[in-house]
């Protein structure tokens, strides 16, 4: 397959992504399936075969709930460098990745392509809303570890927010402030740990903050639990401009099972697929692709994974594809909507053995 | 600290709960008090209008209409030859976190046994089971049934093992439904030595079909198979123990696939007329089910992955992972075996029923001398897989519930 650019992540419209998107996942399609042999299998069974379809519609996906059954893996034991697993707060079992030398530099270059267009390429003081002591073992990285460890990159002069009991080290962030504020600022947290440990608790110790009009904040993980507390995501941008004086806040979507290729929000709101990745939409009962506008699974799709076949995944959340090439930000590609997990049903049936 | 479902407002701890129970008498087995409250708790199901859309309850409701009762009585005298048989004493009824009606089977055929009863229900209950639990405290409340009140319980509580050790030390019998985890960790706790146990485990069931009788059928016997077979999976979702979650074809392979390309379609017609309640969530647990099965069987072939309401997947094995890695959701795991004197090779402990469609009693019983322990405790034709009976994987429960006393004069 031909070299991923990374230069230009939201440069290409349709005509040229496709094409080069559509190679290279055929070309993973069938790299995996010649290396993981329970891979193998599944295409054989579900698919009929190893497939090379003419569009991205048709390339075969595995549930991204896989992960946490099955070992998956394209690489021997001895090339494995990392193994990134799911945070799993409310599962029992967790997605186990393994990471490659070359699995794992990509994803370093993807995440700076991305960066770079949202913050500039240059290294800015960084505070971390979490805490310093998630990253001991470097060899084996939970999705919060490796969302740190990966974001990290594009600071300096990191500042742990956090300490070992979730506690805002206050004092530290004034110091922080002193030294840095008026400069551009970054922020990275999961969206849960900075709306409960920072927002919420600034709210709670009556501290305001402005952080300044050149501050980013990049957050992600997930809203579930702020959907559970009713907190969408305007709620959220305004409180934090209001209570701590964020000014530039973008979430972004992405999983432990494609680190890297993430899905960046944009000013205008919507999340952006970049060159080397997409999403498609897909009817949750009949699977079939949905037309843009519809609310469906999401399907993505990452030319990163070398070492796992993890390049097109159906996941278990629901969203919508608003539109491609077209949105008003001016970056290229589909732009779309995560609206959440599927609702998960009362399991019946005399088996208790699996909670949910 | 218990929630007490039955009897309404009652605050007993546990402690003074097993003490109330234990000071309360037993009755014989069958008394016309029991018969008559059961009998009246039935009528009120059936009459009531509001609860037609509840058909769990209106089954249960059913199965105890009088003439079952009798019929139960008077097999129970028939078994019994004369012999005298007593209730145990308190019987503690451990109900599954999920299948909410079971444990009414399990706690009314012990009243009917004359028994005190005890049951500890999940924490989860819906709408169905709110309306039995109200059906019979009102029941309860009529004096005629005072002694009842004070003979049976249901409650539940959090996780919490030194209730469960309170009632399990305190009965004289313990009946636990439950997934194999939940039965482990209860039996670790201890019973008195005098106490006796029955405990209800997940199975597995499976249908076997054979195809030469399927292609035999005309077009209205193939509908009513077609039917009865959707009764037998789709009712609970396919996650019933009793549900069919394999097919076995029994034939040469070219009748096999003939009587497949009958009865699949037969069946797809059936159930996209009754639009069975399948949640997205669900058909995520199907499709990611589909997806290991593939990756754990070498040469398995999946058939309308995108037919919305059921997914088949053909395998040449069975094996116990197999069995219980199996979500329900309109699944089914697809064999083919020759002769039917090949299926004893592909049952386990863990298979229930047989749920048989084209062949006779005899070639049924010819299968026994070669299955294992626990496979097949009951072999039902397609459609009544789910109808429940006295005896329940292999136990006659009305004698598991009493005692029987030798006296010789």
């Amino acid at each position: 397959m031909s070299p991923i650019d990374f230069d230009q992540p939201f440069a290409f419209a349709k005509q040229d992504k496709s094409l080069h998107l559509l190679d290279g996942l055929n070309y993973l399609t069938s790299f995996h399936a010649g290396r993981c042999i329970a891979y193998q299998r599944m295409l054989n069974a579900v698919y009929g075969g190893v497939l090379q379809p003419g569009c991205l519609e048709e390339v075969p996906y595995l549930p991204v709930r896989l992960f946490k059954h099955l070992l998956l893996k394209s690489v021997g034991d001895e090339q494995v460098v990392r193994k990134l697993t799911s945070s799993g707060t409310t599962s029992q079992q967790v997605s186990q990745i393994y990471l490659d030398q070359e699995t794992a530099q990509l994803q370093v270059r993807a995440l700076a392509s991305i960066m770079a267009h949202f913050i500039g390429k240059k290294r800015l003081p960084m505070i971390i809303v979490d805490q310093p002591d998630l990253l001991t073992d470097r060899s084996a990285h939970n999705a919060r570890a490796a969302g740190v460890l990966g974001f990290s990159n594009f600071g300096h002069h990191h500042f742990y927010l956090l300490d070992s009991e979730m506690q805002v080290d206050w004092s530290g962030l004034e110091q922080f402030l002193a030294c840095y504020g008026g400069q551009p600022i970054l922020l990275f947290g999961f969206t849960f740990i900075v709306w409960k440990y920072f927002y919420h608790a600034s709210r709670l110790t009556g501290r305001k903050f402005d952080l300044g009009d050149q501050s980013i904040l990049v957050h992600g993980g997930g809203w579930k639990r702020l959907q559970d507390a009713q907190v969408d995501n305007a709620t959220f941008k305004q409180a934090l401009r209001q209570q701590l004086g964020i000014c530039h806040i973008h979430n972004y979507y992405g999983m432990v099972e494609q680190v890297g290729s993430i899905f960046m929000e944009c000013e205008r709101g919507w999340l952006h697929t970049p060159s080397f990745a997409d999403v498609l939409v897909r009817d949750p009962t009949t699977l079939q692709v949905m037309p843009f506008g519809e609310q469906g699974l999401i399907q993505v799709m990452s030319l990163l994974p070398r070492s796992y076949p993890g390049h097109s995944l159906l996941t278990e959340d629901l969203g919508a594809i608003l539109g491609e090439d077209d949105c008003p930000c001016g970056r290229k590609g589909k732009y779309f909507r995560v609206d959440g997990r599927v609702p998960n049903v009362e399991i019946r049936g005399c088996s208790d053995v699996r909670r949910i | 600290m218990l929630d007490y479902l039955i009897p309404e407002q009652e605050m007993l701890a546990p402690d003074a709960l097993v003490q109330q129970l234990a000071a309360s008498p037993l009755q014989e087995p069958f008394t016309e008090a029991v018969l008559t409250f059961i009998t009246e708790l039935s009528r009120s199901i059936l009459m009531d209008r509001q609860l037609r859309g509840f058909p769990e309850l209106i089954a249960l409701a059913h199965w105890f209409r009088p003439s079952q009762l009798q019929a139960i009585k008077a097999d129970f005298e028939l078994r019994r030859c004369g012999k005298i048989h007593r209730p145990r004493g308190l019987v503690f009824h451990i109900a599954p976190a999920n299948v909410d009606s079971i444990f009414v089977y399990s706690w009314l055929l012990s009243l009917l046994a004359g028994n005190v009863n005890l049951v500890r229900v999940s924490q989860r209950r819906n709408e169905q089971m709110r309306h039995f639990f109200s059906k019979v405290n009102k029941l309860l409340r009529d004096r005629r049934f005072l002694a009842l009140r004070q003979a049976n319980a249901v409650v539940s509580y959090g996780h919490d093992e030194t209730v469960t050790a309170q009632f399990s030390s305190a009965c004289q019998m313990r009946v636990i439904w439950g997934g194999d985890d939940t039965i482990r960790q209860i039996r670790a706790i201890p019973l008195s030595p005098l106490a006796t146990e029955l405990a209800f485990a997940n199975r597995f069931s499976l249908a076997l079909l054979k195809s030469q009788a399927v292609i035999d059928c005309g077009s209205e016997a193939l509908h009513q198979l077609a039917v009865d077979f959707y009764n037998d999976a789709f009712w609970f979702n396919q996650q019933a123990c009793s549900s069919p979650r394999a097919v076995v074809w029994i034939g040469d392979a070219a009748i096999n696939q003939t009587a497949q390309q009958r009865f699949w379609p037969a069946l797809g017609e059936v159930v996209s007329s009754k639009e069975p309640d399948i949640e997205p969530a669900q058909m995520m647990d199907r499709l990611a089910a589909v997806f290991q099965y593939a990756a754990l069987h070498e040469g398995a072939k999946v058939m309308d992955r995108q037919y919305a309401l059921l997914t088949r997947i053909q395998l040449e094995t069975l094996t116990a992972e197999d069995r219980n890695l199996h979500c329900g959701n309109g699944l089914f795991l697809e064999l083919e075996r020759k002769s039917v004197s090949d299926v004893p090779s592909i049952l386990s402990p863990q298979d229930q029923t047989l749920i048989h469609f084209g062949f006779e009693k005899q070639d049924l019983i010819s299968l026994l001398p070669d299955i294992p322990p626990h496979a097949a405790d009951r072999m039902m034709p397609v459609g009544k897989a789910l109808d429940f009976d006295v005896t329940w994987d292999g136990y006659y429960l009305p004698f598991c519930f009493t005692r029987e006393i030798g006296i010789l004069s």
